[in-house]
């Protein structure tokens, strides 16, 4: 007999899981105060879900730095993490008492809805940079001594594993939607403690007699393509006045977005990161790099100017190109498109931006 | 030799005429099929003629992810591609797989052994 209950979604289903794609991806880059009691009532209702006690107190943060920084400094009075129990395994439980009763159908059309199927790649940069300054909060020297000594069960592991990011929850909007439009309750309703903090926290740290819990950024910002980013402040800041600064989804330090006049040939020069240094020069621009004798003239044909510039263990290279139309004026527009460095002619550089070889590439009309 | 196309950031290529598949694109609110819009500027590659766009990947396989846009299919007349900055492009009838452009992103960098 098939444990299928549910082999393809209705029309009106399909219709309900566009409308929790659109609700959770607005969850993720909600910016609003938190609803502390509504959280607070979620946490016990997930503890309760995971056969615990709901923890002696709630703390809050303004973001996940304040969070960190108090869990660390807090006594063994607050008992293990409990990060385990109270998500991943209650998550998991459920994902895998879905899976065994809905059809290829279903998780095909779940496929098909990224918004909920897939983290967006904000969110892990995101997390990235949390978990990067987070790991730097440490422990008095007293506490990670008795550390050493202590029960396994009650070492202080570290911030990326105890604690929790619920706009990178892989599975709770599609599980929300099981859930509420599916008929699946009995499946999913231990999840409705989490869906509550998630749509009223950013961050949860859970241990056992204190739970830790964020409040939402003040500010996320991303390009078209959905990467962290942001040409003129913050890419993502928190009430607490942590920040971190992103240009196309990579990390960055401050000061190249706060203070662009110092990128240079020579600080980029300088750059150890090879994804640091591409948006050096994407901040400066291929066009004053090149301007400022950043890069070198290694071939001209009908299709434009190959430049490039190597450095120790990296190699960059831009091809020149100019618009097919000219401009009311005369004169016409020139673009730098950033290529793999190998390219040997312009023609082969210019073929590569559209996916094909040099040979193939052959425009008969070009506007 | 193939009968190709570039317009801007599109390149629009002759291909064996076939029968649409896959996924239809209706036009738009103002009629105009849309090609591709600029990220920044907004500013399109339409066609307000009567074309039929669809989009099947099976169709696409040798071109790298992300760059596929669809096929045109150009019957009864020829089509017209126009773009607020670009010269436009006229297609004759037939079919036509059409792709963007890419660029190195700062995270594909990698360091290289040199």
């Amino acid at each position: 007999m098939s444990l299928i209950e549910i082999a393809r979604l209705s029309d009106p289903q399909r219709e309900k899981l566009g409308q929790y794609g659109q609700r959770w991806s607005e969850l993720r880059i909600a910016t609003e105060p938190c609803d502390r009691a509504a959280a607070e009532a979620g946490v016990e209702r997930a503890y309760a879900a995971a056969g615990l006690v709901p923890p002696r107190s709630i703390v809050w943060g303004g973001g996940p730095l304040e969070i960190a920084n108090d869990w660390m400094r807090s006594s063994d009075s607050a008992g293990e993490a409990v990060r385990s129990q109270v998500i991943d395994q209650i998550c998991r439980k459920a994902e895998v008492a879905v899976e065994h009763v809905v059809g290829l159908g279903v998780r095909m059309a779940l496929a098909g809805e990224l918004r909920l199927a897939r983290v967006p790649q904000f969110c892990t940069t995101i997390d990235e940079a949390v978990h990067r300054d987070c790991q730097r909060v440490r422990p008095t020297l007293r506490a990670r001594f008795f550390n050493l000594f202590a029960p396994r069960r009650l070492r202080r592991a570290s911030f990326a594993s105890s604690a929790f990011a619920f706009h990178s929850a892989s599975s709770l909007g599609a599980l929300e939607f099981f859930h509420d439009a599916c008929g699946l309750q009995r499946q999913t309703a231990a999840l409705s403690g989490l869906w509550q903090i998630a749509e009223n926290a950013a961050w949860m740290l859970p241990h056992r007699h204190v739970c830790w819990l964020s409040e939402r950024p003040r500010l996320v910002c991303q390009d078209p393509r959905g990467r962290l980013h942001a040409a003129n402040g913050p890419a993502v800041g928190y009430r607490d006045g942590w920040s971190a600064y992103a240009w196309k989804g990579v990390l960055v330090p401050s000061w190249m977005i706060e203070h662009p006049e110092r990128i240079t040939v020579r600080t980029i020069g300088a750059a150890l990161d090879p994804q640091i240094r591409r948006c050096m020069i994407e901040i400066l621009t291929p066009e004053r790099f090149i301007a400022q004798g950043g890069a070198h003239r290694i071939a001209q044909d009908e299709t434009g100017v190959l430049w490039r510039q190597r450095w120790r263990w990296e190699a960059w290279a831009a091809v020149e190109v100019t618009n097919g139309t000219p401009e009311a004026d005369g004169t016409r527009k020139r673009y730098f498109l950033q290529v793999p460095a190998n390219m040997r002619t312009p023609r082969e550089a210019v073929a590569w931006t559209y996916g094909l070889s040099e040979t193939r590439y052959r425009p008969t009309v070009r506007t | 030799m193939t009968e190709m196309f570039a317009q801007g950031d599109l390149l629009i290529e002759r291909v064996a005429d076939i029968e649409p598949s896959g996924t239809i694109l209706a036009p738009d609110t103002t009629g105009a099929i849309v090609l591709a819009e600029g990220e920044l500027t907004g500013h399109r590659h339409a066609i307000f003629d009567r074309v039929t766009m669809f989009r099947d990947d099976s169709l696409a396989r040798e071109i790298p992810a992300g760059l596929y846009v669809g096929h045109v299919k150009v019957e009864g007349g020829s089509a017209l591609i126009q773009h607020q900055e670009h010269a436009p492009i006229n297609l004759g009838e037939g079919t036509y797989r059409v792709r963007r452009q890419r660029e190195l992103e700062p995270k594909d960098a990698v360091l290289v052994a040199d």
